[in-house]
């Protein structure tokens, strides 16, 4: 029986980090991978007051067939409607994209998870404008208004990906405490499955996502699942992830101070297309064996990339070791993505604690 | 070893590969173009018999979906492909008239030989072969020659004992159908290690083809083969008609394992598991194939039998 790519942590993959903390130790801390950013703090015992998180979103099926998130949300709203829940926060569970979730597909016709940044938000809707966004403007008025007081101040969107990339939260700053300090959390409890953080260095107005609506937000994407099944083990992560989250809300909420900490946070460089035939741009490659599943394993310059179908072995060209992640996924082979790169570094997270406002 | 008779079969002088049946199935989508690259890199002389390549359903395959309007893998009866064509008829049932056309017709002796196609399946069935029971006996040697021939995954016989004439599917349409089921992979993912499987097996096809249009004995034996008896499905809410439960991890992706009465079949969202509660033992596969959710099946149930196949040798005109 062939062996699946479960969450699993390749041993080719724990040399290839073994091999850049020998490169750290020999180089200065200038160079290496890990470039430390300055700090936001002067210095780590630092007590940071936050804000209590009064009103959480848990959205599923902003991509319809991504099913971890479509029955996460359908059984959330199932328990709600027999009286079984009581929240000592106020969530609010969305179904966001209930057309696509009924046909069983990503979108119907506009990728609803690409039509959040400012300029579709304020674009004016007329008869012909895509079904997703004017869902997106909805859900805008919902959850939002993106940047403004009354936004929600947490949204956790459900997602699967093909990709071998275990539990991540994905979000566009490396300095939300709150994010930062809910993945450190997710870290700790969850045994089965890797949690990484990645970072899309992008402003909030360009941000362009279900999860930028809110004051605090990340998308929780978890696979590898191919798209229009649910597989048991991934749903249950999911639902244990969303699970720890509300837990560590309620703790926040109710004055615990949580510690100190740092955390490896994964930002975005680039990203990779397949190579394409000039004439007919019809992929003629798939990723190489040797990368495929191997998300955030060392990608060095010479890696084998990607195999033609006639069994040539084309290599990674860039001059920087970098982490690839989001390979193979299949909604992305549309957007001209086989794979994206990221750089690895460490972030400081200062202690937080609730304050009433 | 019994001395079996040597059963004489016609020359093999035709064979279709066909990717794309479902759009989304992408080792058969890629494999087609790069079949067509080596004959125009090497020439004909390269396959033992003349070789038609084809996309089968190409305007699934340019938005990347397993169908337009109809499962085309399900428009090969003799009803359907005899049925009159009007402004209302599905796309696929046009196409699968067009194959037979191309391809067929299916049950003539115009019908193309050996007609090869490709699927992918997100359960892990390996690599599969699929084949109706009337094709006997090039199927089955065929089928054993890949299984001593490929190594990398597990490979099995799938055998549906249905009349030709209700037979469903593209590869019935040739006097010897078969088709290369490799999985699991995710719908419109291409995946390096799967493509190589198909590629070995159809390459070992064609292999095999060389050897018996040889004219050499090829050695009979026995062999195992899994016919269908039925179907489950997921349970559903009765009102809406959602799934209710997931695959329980204990079955998902032990296809052509035993499942035994008492085994743990699905898990309910609240935890609770739902056994197989039936009396007789079976053989599970398609087990969460994705494309079947929207057909009612979970997943099949095989038994598996012995089949004696015989010695045969190719026939010259």
């Amino acid at each position: 029986m062939r062996r699946r790519a479960e969450f699993v942590e390749h041993s080719q993959c724990h040399s290839s980090i073994q091999r850049v903390q020998s490169d750290l130790e020999n180089s200065g801390p200038e160079k290496g991978m890990d470039r430390e950013r300055p700090s936001h703090l002067r210095n780590k015992e630092d007590m940071v007051m936050l804000p209590v998180l009064s009103r959480v979103a848990v959205c599923g099926g902003t991509h319809g067939n991504e099913l971890s998130g479509v029955y996460l949300v359908r059984e959330r709203l199932k328990k709600r409607r027999k009286g079984e829940v009581m929240e000592a926060v106020a969530i609010v569970t969305v179904m966001s994209n209930p057309r696509a979730v009924q046909r069983c597909v990503r979108y119907t016709e506009t990728d609803l998870n690409r039509c959040f940044s400012n300029a579709m938000l304020s674009l004016s809707l007329s008869e012909k404008s895509p079904y997703e966004l004017v869902l997106s403007q909805e859900l805008n008025t919902l959850l939002g208004p993106k940047g403004s007081t009354e936004a929600v101040d947490l949204i956790c969107d459900l997602h699967n990906t093909t990709a071998n990339m275990g539990l991540c939260l994905i979000t566009y700053s490396d300095s939300d405490w709150i994010c930062l300090h809910i993945c450190k959390h997710l870290q700790r409890e969850m045994a089965t499955i890797p949690v990484r953080y990645v970072h899309y260095d992008y402003p909030p107005s360009e941000a362009y996502s279900l999860d930028s609506v809110g004051k605090h937000g990340f998308a929780m994407e978890i696979g590898p699942q191919p798209h229009g099944l649910i597989r048991s083990n991934v749903f249950t992560a999911m639902q244990e992830a969303v699970q720890l989250m509300l837990d560590w809300v309620r703790l926040f909420n109710s004055g615990t101070q949580f510690e100190g900490s740092s955390l490896d946070v994964y930002t975005l460089v680039k990203s990779i297309d397949y190579p394409r035939d000039p004439h007919t741009h019809s992929i003629t490659a798939a990723v190489h064996p040797d990368l495929q599943d191997r998300d955030f394993c060392l990608l060095h310059p010479g890696d084998p990339m990607f195999l033609s179908f006639s069994g040539e072995t084309v290599r990674y060209k860039g001059k920087e070791p970098l982490y690839p992640f989001f390979i193979n996924e299949s909604a992305y082979y549309e957007k001209g993505v086989a794979l994206s790169l990221a750089r690895r570094r460490k972030v400081e997270i200062p202690a937080i604690h609730s304050r009433r406002i | 070893m019994l001395h079996m008779e040597v059963v004489t079969i016609p020359i093999l002088r035709r064979m279709a590969v066909c990717g794309g049946t479902h759009g989304n199935e992408m080792s058969g989508v890629y494999l087609v173009p790069e079949l067509e690259r080596q004959r125009k890199e090497k020439g004909d002389s390269i396959w033992p018999i003349p070789l038609t390549t084809v996309l089968s359903n190409p305007r699934a395959i340019k938005a990347c979906t397993r169908y337009v309007d109809k499962d085309l893998n399900r428009c090969f009866t003799s009803d359907i492909l005899s049925s009159p064509i009007t402004e209302s008829t599905p796309y696929e049932v046009r196409r699968a008239q067009e194959l037979n056309t191309l391809l067929g017709p299916k049950a003539t002796d115009d019908a193309i030989d050996i007609v090869c196609d490709l699927h992918n399946t997100t359960a892990n069935m390996g690599l599969t072969i699929i084949s109706y029971s009337h094709s006997n006996w090039i199927c089955l040697h065929i089928f054993r020659y890949l299984q001593t021939l490929i190594t990398t995954v597990p490979v099995r016989l799938v055998l549906l004992d249905i009349p030709i004439s209700e037979a469903y599917s593209l590869e019935s349409v040739g006097k010897y159908g078969i088709s290369l089921e490799v999985g699991p992979q995710p719908q419109g993912v291409i995946r390096a290690d799967i493509f190589n499987v198909m590629k070995e097996g159809v390459n070992g096809v064609l292999e095999w083809v060389r050897k018996f249009n040889s004219g050499q004995v090829i050695e009979g034996g026995s062999i195992e083969a899994f016919t269908v008896e039925k179907s489950i499905d997921f349970p559903r809410d009765p009102e809406t008609k959602t799934v209710m439960v997931t695959i329980h991890p204990q079955l998902q992706d032990q296809d052509f394992c035993l499942l035994k009465p008492g085994d743990p079949m699905f898990l309910k969202f609240s935890g609770e598991v739902v056994k197989y509660e039936d009396d007789e033992q079976f053989h599970p596969l398609f087990i969460n194939e994705a494309a079947y959710y929207e057909k009612g099946i979970a997943f099949h149930l095989a038994k598996k039998r012995t089949l004696t196949i015989p010695s045969i040798q190719a026939k010259k005109d």
